[in-house]
């Protein structure tokens, strides 16, 4: 196997009292080693819960109905992991979690708990995962409070999180997720909920730990510019689907779906100045419990065809370019590509 | 350029800390220190800066929603100079409906057991705006204007996205004809593509209907694409504000150019560029010696330890707080 992770056809669902939603819907992505796929779509576009599986952390009534997620095998030896098969609960699970595959959330209040230290938070971690003694484990901890720029590591290991800025707090759980060296992290919308300035720092900080540890990363966010600055490859989510998929120079300079374009004009940029209006894209997301037939962009579509885009299937996804590819029915062939 | 509608000088809060039983004044947090500022009939003033910077405190303080340490604050209503700080009873209650607020999250901000036309009714009830028709007629008008469908308005706001409450709440803020809006944050728990409709309806009644705003926000390139003039904002006071094309392009203060260039922009392979400053916001209950932003500067020097810079004129209609402003060429966007 020569990626990482890879995801076939995946599909999530929620089984609410109010119907059914389909959260996530026929995913493929690659997540090759080493490397940083962004995942970018506005709320509700099934990016977080195709990370949530990956990890087997689904809600209570979010199931996995179908497709493959695979993980390579540690040591290159043995057949790839096939982390759907696993018991959310079982030992496996719990090993690869934190040890094969970390995650950092939007809001580091959330994920700490408030009655432990730091340092017992990310030394309960070192400790279920690689039998080390105590005294190793605080040893650890110290190290990586250090190796993400947390000032008087050996004084804040004893500080409780409410002691500490929003930014330390992040560097907290990134030094968390990362004590015992993932191949994989998921970045779940890291620096939104901080200020610009920290963000610039905990950006650098990923970006750095990133290639001297040389892990694999998952940036998911719905913040163009981080996309831009941090990923290799770029999958565009809408309801559900990826939309479109490539490097990150074909997304941002030549993007091919409708959804896609849009974003990226609706975004101000710095500079530009306040004459102009920015475009938009009509309407709104829809009802996630009445996604719409056929192409599931096509009501808010400009380029939108009667009686194709509105019916049928979603269409299916084609490549345009060498590693580009785009589910919309104005590419209705592949373009051969000359390798 | 026409004639200022709000004058703000010396406006100061401080907000005490107390400890102990007897609420022992303990110390005290300095959210929003000798702010000064105009705004023009019409115009639009950004108001940038991180968290715990005093903007939100600024805004709170213009609408009286809470009561200023020092400071004037002067209202011109046609004509007439009215002092906000003055104001008493209900003479403020009457003088509200000048001033109107919208707030960042539309999902807290509106009350789940009222419909929308209640929602969009209750400011005009309260101020006795006309009979039960007329207020009718007008809160179909104010939804037509927000772009929200008139059959909508017997629903709950459970029922709307995040875009289309911020409508209503837009809507609401509009009901009573006010002069000036303070817009708290109003677009940034939306996504892009909604953030982008509601921006331009800003934008657009403003035109239609010669409302100033008041535009507070922590993301630059938003308020860049809404304002005439920005302010930034660190530890509760201006350090610099100018006219928007001004201000992005020929910065003078080394925190301007900090944020706008710590943003990550939608452009791949930009960021070589990325200045990132060392340490944290400045806390406003202690603050550090000379000018509050030296620990975060690459261009601090001994004087900066121990002066406080005071906001001066360092160009045509730009002022800066900053010892260095003069020698300093810092870079724009």
């Amino acid at each position: 196997m020569e990626n990482l992770v890879e995801i076939r056809g995946l599909d999530v669902r929620f089984y609410l009292k109010e119907g059914t939603v389909h959260a996530v819907n026929g995913v493929d992505m690659d997540i090759p080693p080493k490397s940083t796929l962004g995942v970018v779509g506005e709320s509700g576009c099934g990016k977080s819960i195709t990370a949530r599986a990956m990890l087997r952390i689904l809600p209570p009534r979010g199931k996995i109905v179908a497709g493959s997620i695979r993980l390579a095998p540690r040591d290159g030896k043995a057949k790839p992991i096939e982390i759907t098969r696993l018991a959310p609960g079982g030992r496996e699970m719990r090993a690869i979690r934190g040890g094969d595959i970390s995650m950092i959330f939007q809001e580091p209040m959330t994920s700490l708990s408030p009655v432990h230290t730091v340092g017992n938070q990310i030394m309960e971690s070192v400790r279920l995962h690689q039998n080390a003694t105590r005294a190793e484990a605080r040893d650890r901890a110290v190290e990586m409070l250090r190796l993400v720029g947390v000032p008087m590591a050996e004084r804040r290991i004893d500080a409780y999180p409410h002691e500490l800025s929003g930014g330390l707090r992040q560097r907290c759980v990134i030094a968390m997720a990362l004590c015992c060296h993932p191949r994989l992290l998921i970045a779940d919308e890291p620096t939104t909920a901080l200020d610009v300035t920290i963000q610039a720092q905990i950006l650098n900080l990923i970006e750095r730990l990133q290639k001297e540890l040389g892990m694999a990363m998952m940036m998911i966010t719905h913040d163009l510019g981080v996309i831009a600055e941090s990923a290799d490859e770029v999958a565009v989510m809408y309801l559900g689907r990826i939309v479109e998929r490539g490097g990150v120079e074909d997304i941002f300079n030549r993007p091919k779906h409708p959804y896609t374009l849009g974003l990226l004009a609706s975004v101000p940029r710095i500079g530009k100045g306040n004459a102009e209006r920015l475009a938009s894209i009509p309407g709104t997301l829809p009802d996630p419990f009445q996604k719409p037939l056929g192409c599931p962009f096509h009501p808010r579509c400009p380029h939108c065809m009667k009686s194709t885009c509105d019916i049928g299937d979603p269409p299916k996804v084609r490549t345009v370019a060498p590693d580009h590819e785009v589910a919309c029915h104005l590419y209705p062939e592949d373009v051969e590509v000359r390798s | 350029m026409s004639a200022e509608l709000l004058k703000i000088e010396g406006l100061t809060k401080f907000f005490p800390i107390t400890t102990g039983l007897f609420r022992r004044a303990a110390g005290r947090i300095k959210a929003v220190d000798n702010v000064s500022f105009e705004i023009a009939e019409g115009e639009t003033l950004g108001l940038v800066g991180e968290s715990g910077c005093g903007k939100t405190t600024t805004g709170r303080l213009i609408l009286r929603l809470i009561e200023r340490t020092a400071g004037e604050m002067l209202f011109n209503l046609d004509e007439q100079e009215i002092d906000l700080a003055a104001l008493r009873g209900d003479e403020l209650r009457r003088f509200r409906k000048h001033m109107q607020l919208i707030f960042q999250d539309p999902f807290s901000s509106l009350n789940p057991r009222m419909t929308v036309l209640d929602i969009i009714a209750e400011p005009l009830r309260a101020h006795n705006y006309g009979t039960r028709a007329e207020i009718e007629d007008r809160v179909r008008w104010l939804t037509d204007a927000v772009g929200l469908q008139v059959e909508y308005l017997r629903r709950y706001p459970h029922a709307f996205s995040g875009g289309q409450r911020q409508r209503i709440c837009i809507a609401r803020a509009l009901a009573l004809n006010p002069k000036l809006v303070i817009c708290d944050e109003p677009v940034s728990a939306l996504d892009v593509s909604v953030q982008a409709q509601i921006l331009n309806l800003l934008k657009d009644l403003q035109k239609e209907l010669g409302l100033t705003y008041l535009f507070i926000a922590h993301d630059l390139s938003v308020v860049e694409n809404i304002s005439a003039r920005v302010a930034v904002m660190y530890a509760g006071r201006i350090v610099e504000m100018a006219a928007t094309a001004e201000l992005f392009h020929h910065p003078r203060h080394p925190y301007t150019e900090a944020l706008m260039n710590a943003l990550p922009k939608p452009v791949p392979g930009a960021r070589a560029e990325r200045i990132v400053l060392p340490g944290e916001v400045a806390d406003p209950s202690n603050l550090p010696p000379g000018c509050a932003f030296h620990p975060r500067c690459r261009y601090a020097q001994d004087r900066c330890r121990q002066e406080t810079p005071e906001l001066r004129s360092v160009g045509e209609a730009h002022v800066c707080a900053c010892h260095r402003a003069e020698e300093l060429t810092l870079r724009g966007v």
